[in-house]
Parts: structure tokens; sequence; C-alpha cells
């Protein structure tokens, strides 16, 4: 009986323990299976999910980009809103507000951030597999600065450029002030043929422009300017010319004008624009020829043939030339004036006076306050003040023919300091740089010319130019030499030395660049800056037109915009002449400066611009 | 006679329910492997994994290379078509960058198949692969959208195929990308 019992009881908790079991075993597997079959449907859609994210990313970096293509190309295009893309006409343009790219929408969403500055989002959204909504929607940010550079390595740019007294400095990979030439072996670089029997009176330089007078030319012209930016090269090619029809005797150039003395009886100065090369008037003096000139400081000094009744030094007022030139007063000289040269308050006159070849007139009231009577009674024809001394160029003298005065206290005691002895020649004009004196002369035949040494008063070297006609006009700049002579077919020569082992150097020299065309009419300059080591100064000037024949007769301005200004800070803004007719074309000059003995080397320079 | 039935708890004592729950979840394991397999979820994954890997990696090379270059070599490039090539011009002397297709004879399983694979060589070293061998390059097409003078703008568009030869369909994805790119001179 207890076995049974027992049987029943086994039998009832064996039936009772399986189902449970059962029960318990599905419940568990109900429980475990759909998180196992959840988390593997969820990698197959997550797999799927990232394709589609990937591709999503992909055309939202093309969204950005795109964008980008288009500021680059026109700023104003970026209009705020929302807008979709479409290359359809081979570059990126906003179309609608949205386009699609098969299952994807995108759009870009343009704000402003402030005047110069946009910012984008790019949204680009899809329905992924579960029908859920996905987007992305990377930012960014666009500035109006699309900058453009042009870089000059001007040792390697120094041919496409135009050199007048400048060098390429191949230590340094860069470009240096000239050597200054032995004139032991001077020889003629390049001379100009004016037509008919052109005679160079007188020259005038100022940078790379040469300002040239000559006689009556009849239909010729008296008047020449003539581009000295690549005559280092040999190069000379003319700028303009004008008219005068008569005698032209001497020519000084102050701010934008030349005045020119002349043997008219009714325009004993005559006057020229240098931005036209347009005579526009002339002054009517009393008494003789106008024979020499000087321009300084607004003020014009013109001295004159000897007047029995009158006055041979006048000085005018030329701070308006086109308007009017009022005579602001006159001295008594009692003899020619041949030339004049102005330092400080004080015109220097070279006369034909026999005890008097130096006087000196102060210019606040026209009053000679001074003379110096040089020995023996040989006229003055030169004059020339550099520091503190006056040189003297004159006739053929018993004694010397060229003097040099100490004028540190022009109203005091005028002293000699040195004088040189030429023989039997006789000094037609003057031109002092450094410790060398520059002459031309009267003689002709193999002494037109001669460099003389201010340190022991001596003559260096006479130099034979072409031809054998006399020389009446000397100006010495950077390494050249330039002269004016009567010889027909030799009216204008440029001199240069041999090749030199000293380390005399020219003392300024200018590099200017080739002409740049930044390809767009409205170009914005921003800034210029350059490289430049060693001992010495740069400086720089540009110029802009419309177009590269405008660039030629364009003014070379500084940072104010004028012509008298310079950049000589690196990376400075960059500022155009208010009249420049555009600003399409782009040149520049750098000017190099030394003492003579060392020069500053130009490496690099860089103008950026937007267009 | 009474019968005294004792008093029993009827139930399941907690270590059967433990050894219960832990065959129970073998038996699990087992069962959805199975199941796994059989319903080829794996395989998907895989042929995504692989297909995405390939493009990102594509996207972020072209991307840098083409952001960091100074200009495109137009004459040494090809637009428009498949396969297209690129030449990238560096800054500062550092060597040209090169991306074309080229065929490759890849062993699956006993099949010998010709793939298209992407390719990357800076200046004149041996060229490096940009995609793997289990993706064809079915589609490489390089278009130029620059505009006038202004800063190269690339766009890129190609299709990755993932390998299959037998046809199987669970192994038949490909992607389609289409990106562009600004150079940033």
């Amino acid at each position: 009986m207890g076995r049974r019992k027992i049987n029943i009881h086994e039998r009832r908790s064996q039936k009772g323990d399986s189902l449970l079991e059962v029960i318990l075993a599905i419940a568990i597997f109900m429980l475990i299976a759909p998180a196992i079959v959840i988390v593997a449907l969820r990698s197959l859609s997550g797999s799927i999910e990232s394709e589609d994210r990937i591709v999503a990313a992909a055309l939202a970096q093309e969204t950005l980009e795109a964008s980008r293509a288009i500021r680059d190309y026109d700023w104003d295009s970026l209009i705020t809103g929302n807008h979709g893309l479409s290359d359809a006409n081979g570059y990126w343009e906003f179309v609608g507000t949205s386009d699609n790219k098969g299952k994807y929408t995108r759009a870009v969403a343009i704000s402003d951030t402030d005047a110069s500055t946009k910012k984008i989002v790019a949204a680009v959204s899809w329905q992924g597999l579960d029908g859920i909504s996905n987007s992305i929607s990377p930012t960014g940010q666009l500035t109006k600065w699309h900058s453009l550079q042009w870089m000059q390595n001007l040792a390697g740019s120094f041919l496409s450029g135009f050199a007048n007294s400048v060098e390429i400095d191949e230590a340094n990979g860069g470009i240096k002030l000239s050597n200054l030439g032995d004139w032991s072996q001077p020889s003629v670089l390049v001379s100009t043929n004016f037509s008919g029997d052109a005679d160079g009176k007188s020259i005038f330089i100022d940078k790379n422009n040469l300002y040239l007078v000559t006689k009556n030319e009849g239909s010729g012209k008296e008047f020449i300017a003539l581009d000295l930016s690549d005559v280092t090269k040999g190069n000379l090619t003319t700028l303009g010319s004008a008219e005068l029809g008569t005698n032209a005797n001497h020519v000084t150039v102050f701010n934008g004008y030349a005045y020119v003395a002349t043997d008219s009886n009714s325009e004993e100065i005559m006057i020229v624009r240098l931005s036209d090369y347009a005579k526009i008037g002339s002054i009517n003096m009393p008494g003789g020829i106008a024979v020499s000139d000087f321009a300084k400081d607004n003020i014009l000094a013109v001295g004159t043939a000897k007047s029995s009744g009158g006055r041979e030094f006048f000085t005018y007022d030329i701070s308006n030339p086109e308007s009017s030139l009022p005579l602001s007063g006159s001295a008594e000289i009692n003899a020619k004036v041949n030339d004049i040269y102005i330092s400080g308050n004080y015109a220097y006159l070279a006369t034909d006076d026999n005890g008097k070849e130096l006087i000196i007139v102060r210019l606040s009231d026209n009053s000679i306050v001074n003379f110096y009577n040089l020995p023996d009674t040989a006229d003055a024809h030169a004059v020339f003040v550099a520091g503190n001394a006056a040189y003297i160029g004159r006739d053929n003298s018993s004694v010397s023919e060229f003097y040099a005065l100490d004028i540190s206290n022009p109203e005091g005691t005028i002293s000699p300091l040195g004088d040189v002895d030429l023989g039997s020649a006789e000094i037609k004009d003057i031109f002092i740089a450094g410790s060398h004196g520059y002459i031309s002369t009267e003689n002709g035949g193999t002494r037109e010319t001669a460099v003389l040494n201010l340190n022991n008063y001596s003559v260096e070297i006479w130099i034979d130019i072409e031809g054998g006609a006399p020389a009446d006009a000397v100006w010495m700049y950077g390494r050249h030499i330039y002269v004016g002579s009567r010889e027909n077919t030799e009216t204008l020569q440029v001199i240069q030395g041999g090749t030199s082992t000293s380390s005399d150097l020219a003392q300024e020299g200018i590099f200017t660049s080739q002409k740049f065309d930044t390809g767009a009419a409205a170009t914005a300059y921003q800034n210029i800056s350059w490289i430049s080591i060693g001992t010495g100064t740069v400086s720089f000037q540009i110029r802009t037109a419309d177009t590269e024949a405008n660039l030629n007769s364009a003014k070379w301005v500084g940072p104010d915009g004028a012509e008298n200004s310079y950049y000589t800070v690196s990376d400075t803004q960059i500022t155009l002449d208010p009249a420049a007719s555009g600003s399409r074309w782009f040149q520049y000059r750098a000017i190099l400066n030394g003492d003579g003995l060392e020069s500053p080397i130009l490496k690099d320079v860089s103008i950026t611009y937007v267009n | 006679m009474l019968i005294r039935k004792p008093l029993k708890f009827e139930g399941i004592t907690l270590v059967e329910l433990i050894v219960y729950v832990a065959i129970t979840s073998i038996v699990l394991l087992f069962v959805l492997r199975f199941m796994w397999n059989v319903s080829g979820v794996s395989i998907r994954v895989d042929v995504s994994t692989e297909l995405i890997q390939n493009s990102r990696f594509i996207l972020d090379k072209i991307s840098y290379d083409l952001h960091v270059a100074e200009n495109v070599v137009i004459g040494s490039s090809t637009f428009n078509t498949h396969p297209g090539a690129l030449m990238l011009d560096m800054p500062a002397g550092a060597q040209n960058i090169f991306y074309d297709t080229y065929e490759k004879d890849i062993l699956v399983g006993r099949q010998t198949i010709k793939i298209r694979k992407l390719r990357r060589r800076a200046g004149e070293q041996q060229a490096v692969d940009v995609t793997g061998d289990k993706v064809n390059v079915a589609n490489f097409v390089l278009k130029n959208r620059t505009r006038a003078q202004e800063s190269s703008n690339i766009k890129i568009e190609f299709t990755l195929a993932f390998v299959n030869p037998g046809q199987d369909p669970q192994r038949n994805r490909e992607l389609n990308v289409e990106t562009a790119v600004s150079l940033r001179q």
C-alpha cells in the first residue's frame, strides 16, 4: 500500500513537473528569442543605413564644395535662402530650393553672418528602410575673400622687366644696384639721332624720365621726353615731344610741368605739361632772351642775357602754371646769367661778370646778398650746388676752369675748396654726384666730356664721345652719363663705364616690372610686400590703367595716391591714383638707393588683389 | 484506513530552473545560428561593410588630396568617361599625385575573374591600391566643374559592386556615390 501511494505520488509529480518544465522553457524562449532576432535584423538594417549615410555624407560634401565653387566665381550669387544645385551647364549653379538625387533630397541654406561672411548649411534627407526620415546637415562658412596674388622672384623675372642701373645678384637671388663702371674704359651705350641738325642743349632727368631740349628744329620738335626705364640694356624709347618753334636753351622740371628757357622774344619761358606733352602756356619776359632757369618749391628762377636798361634775374610763382604765373620779384645782375642753381633759400648764379662770376640772390626778397670773384675774367657758364659746396665751370682760363667753393654761409664768407685746371677747355655744363664731377665742354674733338675726382681735384678721365662736336649738356644718373651734343646724328648720348673691379656702385637704380594683366576690369588691390636684404633702402611706386596702352602714360604714385610719395614699408595697403583710367593693368617700379659702396638686394615682390 | 498524503511542494527547485535555462539557451543558440546562416544575414552585413569601408576610404583619400593640391593637371587627367583619371600638382615641390584604375585577375573560389581597382601613385613611386580585392569599381567618372579662372572644382562619381561571380543574390549589392571637392588654393 505504501508503495502504491509513493508510485501515485511519483507519477503525479512527474506529470506536474513536465508540464511546468515545458511552460517554463517556452516562456524563457519567448523572452530570449525575439531579442536575438531583433539584433540580427537590426544589424542588417543598420548596415544598409550605413550605406545610405555614406552616400548622404558624400552628397553633403558635394553641396558645401559646390557652394564654395559658386562663391569663388561670384560672391553675389550667394543669395540668402534655400537652394538646390545643378551642374548641367558644366559648372555649379543654384536651382530652385532643393534638388533630388535618386532617393535623396538635398538643399543648401545660406544666411548672412556679417557683411563679408555667410553661413551655409547643407541638408540631405532620405527615407530609410523602416520608412523613417533621416537627414544630415553639416555646416560651413564662406568668406568674401578670394584673394589673388602676383608673386615675382626678381632674379627670375629680371629679363621680363626693365632695368636702369640695376642688375641681378646671383649669390642672393635678387637684384642690386649696378657697379658704377670703370670710367677709364668708357663706351657709348646708346644714342639718339633727332631729325636735322639737332643740338642737345639741356637735359633734365627725373627718375626714369629724361627731358631734352634742342635748338630750333624747324618742323622737328624741340622738346623731347625719353623713357630711361630700360636704358641699362641699351633701350631708349620716346615718350612724347612738343613743338617749341625756337631755340631752346635750358629746361627745368617741377611738379608735372617743364619750363623751357628759349630765344623767343615773346615767349621767353615755355611751359609743357608732362602728362600729355602739351605746350600749355608761356611767359613773356621783359628784356633779353632767357638763357637759364631752375624750378624748385613752387619758384621758377630765370636768368636772361644782359639787358642794358633792365634786369637779368626773375622769379615766378609756379604753384598754378595752368592758371597764372605771377612775377614774384627780380634782381639787377648787370651781366648775362648763364646758369642758376637753387639750394635752400638762395639762388646761385653763374654769370659773365668779370668780377662776380658767382652771384648769390636771397629768394625771400630777391636781393643780391653775396658774390665771389674767381681769378681772371673767364665767364662762368655752369653752377651746381651739392651739400655745402658750389661748383663752378667756366670758359678757358689761364688758371683753372673748375672751382669748388664752400658756401656753408651763403651770406658770409665764401672760401675756395679746390679747383681743377683743364688746360684749354671751356666748360659748358656741370653735374655733381657723390665724389665725382661730370663736365661737358665746348672743345669737342676727343674732349667733349670729363669725369673729375673731387677728393683730390683732378681730372680722372677725359671721355671721347661719338663725333667731334661740342657738348652743351651733361647729367649723371645711376650708372650712366647723359650728354647733349651738337653732333648732327648723335644728339643725346648715353655713356657707360667699362667692367670694373672696384666696389663703387651707382647710388640709385630703378627696376620696372613687366606689365601685368589682372584679367578683370574691376580689380581692387590689397597690399604690396617685398623681401630685401643688405644695406640701403628700397622704395616702390605703382601705376594702373584700363588698357595696356594706357599704362604707358599712367602716373607713378605712392601710398597717398600722389606722384611724390613712395612705398617704403613692406605689406602696405595699395592706393591707386584717383585719376587712373582703370585698374585692370598693373605695373610697379622699385627704386634702390645706396651710399655708393653698398647696395640693398631686392628678392621677391608680391601684390595681392581681388576681382 | 486513512491514507495520509504528505503535503509536498510540487514545484521546480532553483537548481532545476537554472539547469533548464542553461540548456534552453544553448539549444536556442544553435537554432538561431542555423537560422542566421540560412537567412544569409551575416553575408549581407559583410557585403555592406566591405562596400562602405571602401567608399569611405576613396572619399577620404581623394578629398584630402584635392584639398591640398595646388592645381589639377588637366592634360594628364581623363574627364567625363569611365574609367577616369586624375593628375594633381601638389605644392612646394611635393610629388604629383595620380589616381586611375586598372584591371586585376583575382581568384574567387576556383574561378579567376577580372575586377577593376582604383589606385593612387605619388610621383614615380609604386602605385598603391585604394580599393580591396572584394569590390569592383564598376564606374569611376571625374568631371571638371571649374568655372572660368576660379579655383578648380572636381565632381567625382563612382560605383562599387561587391565581387559576385556566382551571381549570389545575397551578395548582389553595389553602392553609388557622388561628391565634389574644391581646391583650396
